[in-house]
């Protein structure tokens, strides 16, 4: 029985990382800034790397909050940085910001090979493609297991970690509904209402660190940005309300993280293959497949809804 | 050194040289970031063409691998087109979108190579970071080949390239077959891009197009000026990158090209704030050069001043 400790994780992690990347990408895609998440789920590794090295010279292992601290930290500088580039020195913003986060991520992985001895946790192919498949959680052997305090002493700290990201992301929108709302739709009115754009838009950078840095050991840096862009991208296609948005790109996500799970696991399942595929590029896959399907369904959205009208008398 | 490490630096250089200088008409139109999405998306190419070599239907072979790179390259790019015309969906959103979904796609399928037939020397990472020393010589003379037909390109149509970057709508309407031009630019990118995978990186082509970029327009006034610029630091960035990989460390080429890059970035940025302050004026912005007390400066300075309303809240 390999569900309980070696699936299950996997699958919880995967499902919490959607919804967490699913609710925060909203910012980015809403603001037509989709890659910048992109350049955020590159510029975490050197911090990431850093603090992953101290601590590992300190207590002997990661500290994760540490962890945390020191993405958000190169996050913050990387956008500082490229915004600098952009503003004060006239470079062209896109090429700016590809090369920071490019150079970024050159530093993350330069240090990750020149630490790589130092730390078991963090090697380049986790670090790149993430590591869904390496959380196991040991005491765990059925779901009464879930019930007792005691297994969870050996649960993936991983996993506590996306949770924090999901309720985190969830207690910034519910607090700042409206003032999102605003500010997503239409910045030069929330200027003028009073709001301060430089604030909205630094809590909303350094959610966007947080969350992408949880999901980072997941799916791993270059995937973080499929769940970020692909939901509320998704949801956009259909959505007329933001709160419509919202619950849409949360529901996409969870559809697309099970939908990859499915697919990383179907060769092995149908006998195809003798090992399962890796599942953080299948999640990836399967948001561009389901994005693709809400397309589709978009584009026939008009036709299908007259066929149902046609269906329906006006006058009844 | 050997003679073949020797040879495999010289086109790793002039490739950096040539990518440097398309990287200035990239970067002026715009375009930097599509060309990051296409070499990400070429790696499902890759994969594909060694899981048919793998199955027998056909030999794997350099040729093959460059036609299933630029195969699935072209696809993004022709993907992120579609999507960008659809109103509900941003040029940025539609990037992200293909850069992920096919670069997971890349991920699955190298995961199913690694199955089949764990003894190819296919590795991800290699392409997704760039390793020269597993370049093989056919691959050094690809890049040599595509090197040289960049340059010539770009020699030919200059004229046209730099109208279609500077002034589009002006070139449209004096007649420059302004979507054939843009088209030529997407595909001698598209041709860099896909023999580049092996020894830049997928991930790391991006910081070789907009470094260079960067660097010439920082410095230069003139285009070719901004050309050469660009074509000397990634030439130089390649041959720092390639000889620290061929020296038998294990570090990945593709981010110490990148890394070199950045350290002649800040070089330049530092070296263009000494001009300025030598010279009084922010010359970049366009104002005149000879105005040695900044007089210029101040009087927009004092103008904008007065158009700011009273609370001072622009």
């Amino acid at each position: 029985m390999t569900f309980w400790p070696i699936e299950f994780p996997a699958m919880v992690a995967a499902l919490l990382a959607a919804a967490a990347c699913g609710l925060t990408g909203n910012l980015l895609v809403l603001r037509r800034e989709a890659m910048l998440g992109d350049a955020i789920s590159h510029l975490v590794l050197p911090g990431l790397v850093i603090a992953a090295w101290i601590g590992g010279l300190i207590w002997g292992d990661m500290w994760r909050p540490l962890n945390f601290l020191g993405a958000v930290l190169a996050a913050v500088l990387g956008v500082t940085l490229l915004r600098w580039l952009e503003r004060r020195q006239g470079a062209e913003p896109r090429a700016a910001m590809g090369f920071v986060f490019t150079a970024f991520f050159a530093l993350g992985v330069i240090l990750l090979e020149l630490t790589g001895q130092t730390n078991r946790h963090l090697d380049v192919e986790h670090a790149l493609f993430g590591s869904l498949e390496t959380l196991i959680w040991i005491d765990l052997f059925s779901w009464q297991d879930l019930g007792r305090a005691a297994s969870y002493a050996t649960m993936p700290s991983a996993l506590a970690s996306l949770g924090l990201a999901l309720v985190v992301s969830l207690v910034y929108f519910v607090i700042n509904r409206r003032r999102l709302m605003v500010w997503l739709f239409d910045p030069a009115y929330s200027q003028t209402s009073g709001l301060t754009l430089r604030g909205m838009e630094l809590s909303s950078g350094l959610l966007v660190a947080f969350v992408a840095m949880a999901a980072f050991e997941a799916v791993g840096a270059v995937l973080v940005v499929a769940l970020l862009v692909a939901p509320a991208a998704g949801a956009h296609l259909f959505a007329r309300r933001f709160a419509g948005q919202l619950v849409a790109s949360v529901v996409i996500a969870l559809a697309m993280a099970g939908a990859g799970l499915w697919l990383a696991d179907a060769p092995l399942r149908f006998g195809w293959l003798s090992d399962t595929l890796p599942a953080s590029g299948a999640i990836a896959f399967a948001a561009g497949l389901v994005f693709t399907l809400a397309l589709a369904l978009g584009a026939a959205g008009p036709r299908l809804r007259k066929i149902i009208r046609k269906r329906r008398p006006l006058n009844p | 050194m050997s003679l073949i490490d020797l040879l495999l630096l010289f086109a790793l250089a002039s490739f950096g040289a040539a990518s440097g200088a398309l990287g200035v008409f990239l970067t002026l139109r715009g375009r930097t970031l599509v060309v990051d999405a296409m070499s990400h998306a070429a790696l499902p190419g890759i994969a594909l063409v060694g899981l048919m070599a793998g199955l027998g239907l056909l030999a794997r072979s350099g040729f093959a691998l460059v036609t299933g790179a630029l195969a699935f390259a072209g696809l993004a790019a022709v993907m992120i087109l579609g999507l960008r015309r659809h109103p509900r969906v941003s040029e940025d959103s539609a990037m992200a979108l293909v850069l992920s979904s096919f670069f997971g796609l890349g991920v699955m399928l190298f995961g199913w190579l690694q199955l089949v037939d764990s003894s190819q020397s296919l590795g991800l990472t290699s392409f997704a970071l760039g390793q020269v020393a597993t370049m093989s010589l056919s691959e050094a003379w690809s890049l040599l080949a595509v090197a040289v037909l960049v340059t010539a390109v770009i020699w030919a149509g200059y004229r046209g390239l730099c109208l279609l970057v500077f002034d589009a709508d002006y070139a449209a309407t004096t007649g420059w077959p302004l979507a054939r031009l843009d088209a030529l630019l997407m595909g001698l990118a598209t041709l860099l891009l896909a023999v580049g995978l092996r020894s830049v990186g997928a991930i790391m082509l991006l910081g070789l197009v907009a470094g260079p970029a960067l660097i010439g327009l920082a410095w230069a006034k003139r285009m070719p000026q901004a050309l050469g610029l660009a074509a000397a630091s990634g030439a130089l960035a390649c041959l720092v990158g390639g000889t620290i990989s061929l020296k038998g460390t294990q570090a990945p080429t593709g981010p110490t090209i990148i890394l070199t890059l950045a350290a002649l970035f800040a070089l330049v940025l530092a070296a263009r704030a000494l001009r300025q302050a030598g010279t009084g004026a922010g010359r970049q912005s366009g104002k005149p050069a000879r105005d040695p007390r900044g007089l210029a400066r101040r009087l927009v300075r004092a103008s904008a001043d007065k158009i700011k309303p009273e609370g001072g809240q622009a």
